[in-house]
């Protein structure tokens, strides 16, 4: 009786176990951008969401109905998601030498809608241009609530523009480990930083881009 | 023994408590990243293997479903694959996160209804919540070409009814709950009640609705409080069916999913109900000390409902970001 009932207290809280997973997908390039060569000043991100995202967003965004998702009727959604991206910091962390470095709202942002995906174009300058030395650059970037979820693209996951020599690593998560990325989900959305302050999720959550310039 | 099993009892509806207090933070009135597509609500809880592989499997399965619906759309008979994996996603969806299952269980076990009664409210609750998904996707995307935003609007305001509901069926159970168990309570710390006054059910005096009653109010209220909360996944689902052109496949999932959902709520129903008939036995033998504890934890469960729908009402209500 006493087990049955030990039982049952598990079986409720097995039941209520949160476990959101991932309703948008997207696949991530990136570009490094250099304003001269050693200073670094941004990164231009280049999302596609996944096919069952892209039809929802753009639901009801032909407005001139030629069958067509234009660049200008897709701007008020691109406006949309740069503005909500902004709660989450863009899921976009930089670091030189391991220091956190600030960014500035996106510039240069739209939507471009080919092949049945959604495309989101923006550059995230960061918040004063930054030399970066014999430091590495490393570029993360994930979902800490697991909401989306990040893979590199396969042939082109990130390059150098305006630098000359560097070498570019990507480092992919490890085959999600599902108890982390449960554990991910449980975090919560209002502090999207907390995987970057924790060593063992950032490295199997994050897809990481390393940069080390001459 | 009788005691140590009601305080077992006691001890896994604290729990059930625990979680729907701890809801605060992960409720998920969860910002938006890119604007449209609204997170699920997420029930915090503790987190262990099996919720991890719980969302492992389901997010296998969601991942699956868009390719499942453009092969459907080839073929007829990948329709048959279409239904199976959103059957299997749905098994896993209600595993996972939601306000159904906490809702359905918390309701039985402070009304006490029959296991047949139990599983009829798993299976109507998710049929309902397929029929909204359906309805808002075919009203505002097929007849009125809404945008995402504009159907996400719409689903915030499905969602706070529905949070605002759960909180009213809360409040009767409390009502009807407090009654029962004051009538037990009262006595027994030596204050004169006047029972016949406070049986609700039994006195024409206070006319309470009868939210435990079979088939009654309580429980349609019930049913409509967690199936007119659409979900996210099987809106994406719809819409995305509406793009390809086969809104039917769409259609088709939703319902697939919905059973599946079922399924699953209706297990966890089904314990409630077996808690609930077992709290019953080791209380029957008892004096007031054992109906006492009864009646505690029918008013409890009450008091949980109420207490998770307020938190999920007011959780929506604030602005985004200040969750």
């Amino acid at each position: 009786m006493r087990r049955l009932l030990l039982a049952l207290s598990c079986l409720i809280a097995a039941a209520s176990t949160a476990a959101a997973h991932p309703h948008v997908f997207v696949t991530s390039k990136s570009d490094i951008v250099y304003a001269a060569p050693g200073l670094v000043s941004g990164v231009r991100q280049t999302w596609t969401f996944d096919d069952m995202f892209s039809s929802f967003a753009i639901q009801g965004l032909d407005t001139n109905k030629d069958g067509i998702y234009s660049r200008e009727e897709l701007q008020p959604l691109a406006e949309t998601n740069v503005e909500s991206l902004k709660e989450f910091d863009y899921f976009t962390f930089v670091k030189i030498g391991g220091k956190p470095i600030l960014l500035k709202p996106p510039t240069d942002y739209w939507l471009e809608y080919k092949d049945n995906l959604l495309t989101l174009h923006f550059f995230l300058p960061l918040a004063t241009p930054q030399h970066q030395g014999e430091k590495p650059l490393a570029v993360e970037i994930y979902d800490g609530t697991y909401f989306v979820a990040f893979t590199f693209d396969e042939t082109k996951p990130a390059v150098v523009e305006g630098a000359e020599g560097c070498v570019v690593d990507v480092h992919k998560p490890k085959e999600l480990d599902p108890a982390l990325a449960a554990m991910a989900a449980q975090l919560g959305t209002d502090d999207p930083g907390t995987l970057a302050s924790n060593p063992s999720f950032g490295a199997s959550l994050a897809n990481t881009i390393l940069v080390n310039c001459p | 023994m009788t005691r140590r099993g009601l305080a077992f009892a006691a001890m896994c509806l604290a729990v059930a408590i625990l979680l729907a207090a701890g809801l605060d933070h992960a409720l998920a009135q969860a910002a938006t990243p890119f604007g449209v597509g609204r997170p699920d609500a997420t029930v915090s809880g503790p987190m262990g293997g099996f919720g991890a592989w719980v969302m492992a499997e389901q997010s296998r399965f969601y991942r699956q479903l868009s390719s499942a619906i453009r092969a459907a759309k080839e073929n007829g008979t990948a329709a048959w694959g279409l239904i199976g994996l959103s059957l299997a996603y749905g098994v896993f969806h209600a595993a996972g996160p939601g306000h159904g299952k906490a809702v359905i269980s918390g309701y039985l076990f402070a009304s006490g209804a029959t296991l047949r009664k139990g599983v009829l409210l798993a299976f109507a609750s998710a049929f309902v919540q397929a029929l909204t998904a359906i309805g808002l996707v075919a009203v505002l995307a097929l007849i009125l070409g809404a945008t995402a935003s504009q159907m996400d609007d719409f689903a915030l305001v499905l969602e706070r009814a529905s949070y605002g509901l759960i909180a009213l069926v809360g409040l009767l159970l409390v009502a009807r709950k407090g009654a029962a168990f004051w009538v037990v309570l009262g006595p027994s710390l030596g204050l004169a009640t006047v029972p016949a006054h406070v049986h609700g059910p039994d006195c024409g005096h206070i006319p309470l609705p009868e939210p435990g009653g079979a088939g009654g109010r309580g429980a349609v209220a019930a049913v409509l409080a967690i199936g007119i909360r659409p979900c996210t996944g099987a809106i994406i689902v719809l819409v995305f069916a509406l793009a390809q052109g086969i809104f039917i496949a769409g259609v088709a999932a939703t319902f697939a999913m919905a059973l599946g959902t079922a399924v699953t709520v209706a297990a966890i129903a089904c314990v409630a109900v077996l808690a609930k008939g077992l709290a019953v036995r080791l209380a029957a033998p008892g004096g007031t000390g054992a109906a006492l504890a009864l009646r505690g934890l029918e008013f409890a469960a009450a008091l949980a409902i109420l207490g998770f729908g307020l938190a999920l009402f007011f959780g929506a209500a604030l602005p985004v970001g200040q969750a």
